[in-house]
């Protein structure tokens, strides 16, 4: 048996696991019980029409292992799954549409590389047509371009490299493939088709962590530009956003260009009446659990957590993080609701420094009425995660309420 | 005798530097955020974490942000491979004195002020999957745009430490607590005169006091931090040996039962909780919770020497004595549990076993009263009174007060002049 520290300090390692890692969904996901989710999975599996869906949610709130998870459950369907990171494919802050266009062709050509699609030479000839018209005056070196055409991808990575070099090449290419749109969208699906025919198998593609890039205002601008792209693509497509953009008036027209808005609920492990939901509290500690070593966090100390989280898998996580370094310092080899409150104490600071004096009036109004009107400053606070969005999982109704960490840092003062 | 020694039973407090330094050390890769006051918080925590660096082996390389971060990765990057290579090679003083690299980074604030706040994300995602840890310093002026204008970097999947001078002299008090508790008073007023909420702050401030024998002044900074926070087993657990320090054992009950409460598994609180228990005549109790101690730490020393005293005390000198020859068993050199096994052999009429064991003990801590005792107890035991009554002199001449002692030689000289 392990020595109980150095069950806490693997304790701590695996909360920290991000849900990327390779391992993370055989031995560390837990399903979620959610309809949504479910919902989202069929809604996918039934329709032969190409589908496309905003998958929203607070940041934070498990959106990534959700999408890894379906990806693993389509892949064992007839169904070729395409996940697309804004951030680890196009390395860019400041991101157009049409440069996750171009990423989405780009693994659109990996996939024909990797289950080995035979390309006609036809369409080959005109994809490369059409990557020298991408390029234009940009000096692109030359790439072999082998029969099959996966020359393509190499060009392709060229092209990404240049996206990431430096802003005036970003533009013209922005504005060469803005040009050129139509023949693009013609020739992908062609490719899209190609792979459809030869593997029987029907093309969804995720696109993930978009929200991480930009601010409110840049993500409504790619969705907007997104959405006239992606109805002439012939395959499924489903995109995240965050809640504080699903909310907002200006998207209004962007939803009804989508065939479907998800929401990853939040676990709500309060009742709007304020009493505690042991159902989705109990969910929480299951995701705790498969990650505790040993008795090294206990059950009471587990569950006090889950409440001070607000329902944010990823504050749950990072307060028993907090907890166990604590621990650990003090010499001790479990956690304790002393220690969980200092963590709770520090994370209530990281609240109390994005809030500003006059929405403190808001505050109080919202705690109390569980409701709230989406201006702007409650946008705001949506986006910052002092405000979270619950549904109930009966009712299918929608509350509001503030974060536990923002009750700590302002309820004596208000 | 039972006693609190302080360096056993107080429970310290860990600094933020304490804490990220641990970080460093246990954590895989990943990266955290330290914000600070001032360029003067910021040299002396950076110093500070260059030192606790060195001391638990890990090499902390500073790097000051220039603007482009395509040059940061590439640093980064070559540093690693840099540190791998000689790693590798085991060159002698890489390999005594480093096992891991760490990254501490400032400057970074430049992003926020040129309005590219979102590259933030770009990076925070190149620091999550570096393989070593970085660090990002940034002045806390910042604490407003950074939630507002990067909130992933801020909170998502990074860990965040808020440096300021409040906690630099909490890091220099806690620095001078062993040798100077006087000058870490000091610190500890300086640090609270900043933050008066902490009760941390107060905690350290009576570990302060009480090193320096400060009873009474004490009391008020483990109130002050047991009413900031009564949750903490760690500040009740503190006051209440303050509380036993000033033989208030009563009122110590009262707060261990209140941490207890709180915290049923914590070794050091049912420690203290049995000795204070003990004081009182308490055996019964006082043996349930240095069972429990055992129960979680099987081999805590201090709680089997407590538990054999129990049973010593309650005339259980049959169950005393298989506790101790476990003790011993496992630590062979422990004086204190020789003297005790001593004294139970004596109960027990083994007068030779009983002699070659307080003999080591008395070997092993020459000045210690408690085997000096027992030894003239035995002698006495053993009918050889000139002997006991060396013996008992040479208690005497440590603690002229001892009042067992000046008993049982006052009975031995009564009896040699009948």
């Amino acid at each position: 048996m392990s020595h109980p520290v150095e069950n806490l300090k693997t304790t701590y390692n695996l909360l920290a696991l991000d849900s990327k890692t390779a391992d993370f969904l055989g031995k560390f996901y837990v399903r979620r019980e959610a309809t949504e989710m479910r919902e989202l999975l069929t809604s996918i599996q039934i329709k032969h029409q190409p589908t496309r869906i905003l998958f929203a949610g607070h940041r934070g709130s498990g959106k990534t292992s959700e999408l890894r998870y379906l990806k693993s459950m389509l892949e064992q369907e007839p169904t070729l799954v395409i996940f697309v990171s804004t951030i680890e494919d196009l390395n860019l802050a400041n991101v157009h549409y049409t440069e996750i266009l171009l990423a989405v062709v780009d693994n659109v050509i990996d996939l024909l590389y990797d289950i080995g699609v035979t390309l006609d030479g036809t369409l080959i000839k005109r994809a490369e047509k059409l990557l020298a018209q991408l390029a234009g005056d940009l000096v692109v070196e030359s790439t072999s371009s082998s029969s099959h055409g996966y020359g393509l991808s190499a060009f392709f990575k060229v092209i990404g490299a240049n996206i990431r070099r430096d802003f005036d090449t970003r533009e013209v290419l922005r504005n060469n493939v803005t040009t050129i749109i139509s023949d693009i969208l013609e020739v992908t699906n062609e490719l899209i088709s190609s792979a459809q025919e030869q593997t029987n198998k029907q093309i969804l593609i995720i696109v993930d962590d978009l929200e991480k890039v930009t601010s409110r205002k840049q993500i409504t601008e790619i969705f907007e530009g997104f959405s006239l792209v992606i109805n002439k693509l012939d395959c499924h497509f489903v995109l995240t956003l965050p809640t504080s953009v699903i909310h907002s008036t200006e998207t209004r027209q962007i939803r009804i260009d989508y065939c479907k808005t998800v929401m990853l609920p939040l676990f709500a492990i309060k009742k709007p009446d304020g009493t505690d939901n042991e159902t989705e509290i109990q969910e929480m500690e299951i995701i705790a659990n498969k990650r505790i070593i040993g008795n090294s966090i206990p059950p009471d100390v587990l569950r006090q957590a889950a409440l001070y989280s607000g329902g944010l898998i990823q504050d749950f996580l990072r307060l028993l993080e907090g907890a166990c370094l604590k621990a650990i310092t003090n010499g001790k080899y479990k956690l304790s609701h002393d220690l969980l409150d200092e963590s709770f104490a520090e994370l209530s600071n990281e609240y109390k420094v994005s809030i500003e004096a006059r929405q403190i009036p808001l505050l109080k109004k919202i705690h109390e009425t569980k409701s709230a009107d989406m201006d702007d400053d409650v946008k705001q606070l949506l986006f910052s995660l002092a405000l979270l969005e619950y549904i109930d999982r009966d009712s299918r109704g929608v509350w509001y309420d503030l974060h536990p960490a923002v009750v700590k840092a302002f309820e004596p003062i208000w | 005798m039972t006693t609190f020694p302080l360096n056993k039973y107080l429970v310290g407090t860990s600094s933020m530097m304490s804490e990220l330094i641990l970080l460093l050390k246990i954590a895989k890769h990943g990266f955290a955020i330290c914000t600070y006051s001032d360029q003067k918080v910021f040299n002396f925590q950076t110093s500070k974490l260059k030192e606790y660096g060195l001391e638990n082996k890990v090499l902390v390389k500073e790097k000051k942000y220039e603007g482009k971060e395509e040059d940061l990765i590439e640093y980064l990057e070559a540093e690693k491979n840099n540190f791998s290579e000689k790693i590798k090679e085991k060159f002698q003083k890489w390999a005594t004195n480093y096992e891991r690299l760490a990254f501490s980074i400032s400057g970074l604030e430049e992003k926020l002020e040129s309005n590219d706040v979102g590259r933030l994300n770009v990076l925070r995602d190149y620091f999550l999957s570096f393989e070593y840890f970085v660090i990002i310093w940034i002045p806390d002026t910042y604490l407003k745009d950074i939630p507002a204008k990067a909130p992933d970097f801020w909170r998502i999947r990074s860990k965040v430490f808020q440096f300021d001078r409040s906690e630099r002299h909490n890091e220099l008090g806690l620095g001078l607590l062993a040798d100077s508790p006087h000058d870490a008073q000091q610190c500890f007023e300086r640090a609270i005169y900043r933050n008066k909420e902490n009760p941390i702050l107060c905690n350290n401030k009576g570990l302060s006091l009480l090193k320096q024998e400060k009873y009474d002044e004490a009391l008020d900074s483990f109130e002050r931090a047991v009413k900031l926070n009564p949750k903490s087993v760690r500040f009740l657990n503190n006051y209440a040996v303050n509380r036993c320090l000033l033989k208030q054992h009563n009122k110590s009950i009262p707060l261990f039962r209140s941490g207890v409460k709180i915290d049923s598994n914590d070794p050091a609180l049912l420690l203290n909780y049995g000795l204070a228990l003990m004081k009182l005549g308490r055996f019964r109790t006082a043996i349930s919770n240095f069972n429990k101690v055992l129960s979680i730490e099987p081999k805590n020393r201090f709680a089997m020497l407590n538990l054999s005293k129990a049973y010593f005390q309650t005339g259980k000198f049959h169950r005393a004595m298989d506790v101790l020859e476990k003790l011993l068993g496992e630590n062979p050199d422990y004086a204190d549990a020789m003297t005790l096994s001593g004294a139970t052999h004596t109960k027990l009429g083994n007068f030779s076993h009983a002699e070659t064991l307080l003999n080591r003990a008395v070997a092993l801590a020459p000045s210690d009263i408690e085997a000096i005792y027992n030894k003239a107890i035995l002698h006495h035991k053993m009918k050889k009174p000139d002997l006991a009554l060396n013996e008992f002199d040479k208690v005497l001449s440590q603690d002229p007060t001892h009042a067992d002692a000046l008993r049982e030689k006052k009975k031995i000289t009564r009896k040699i002049k009948k």
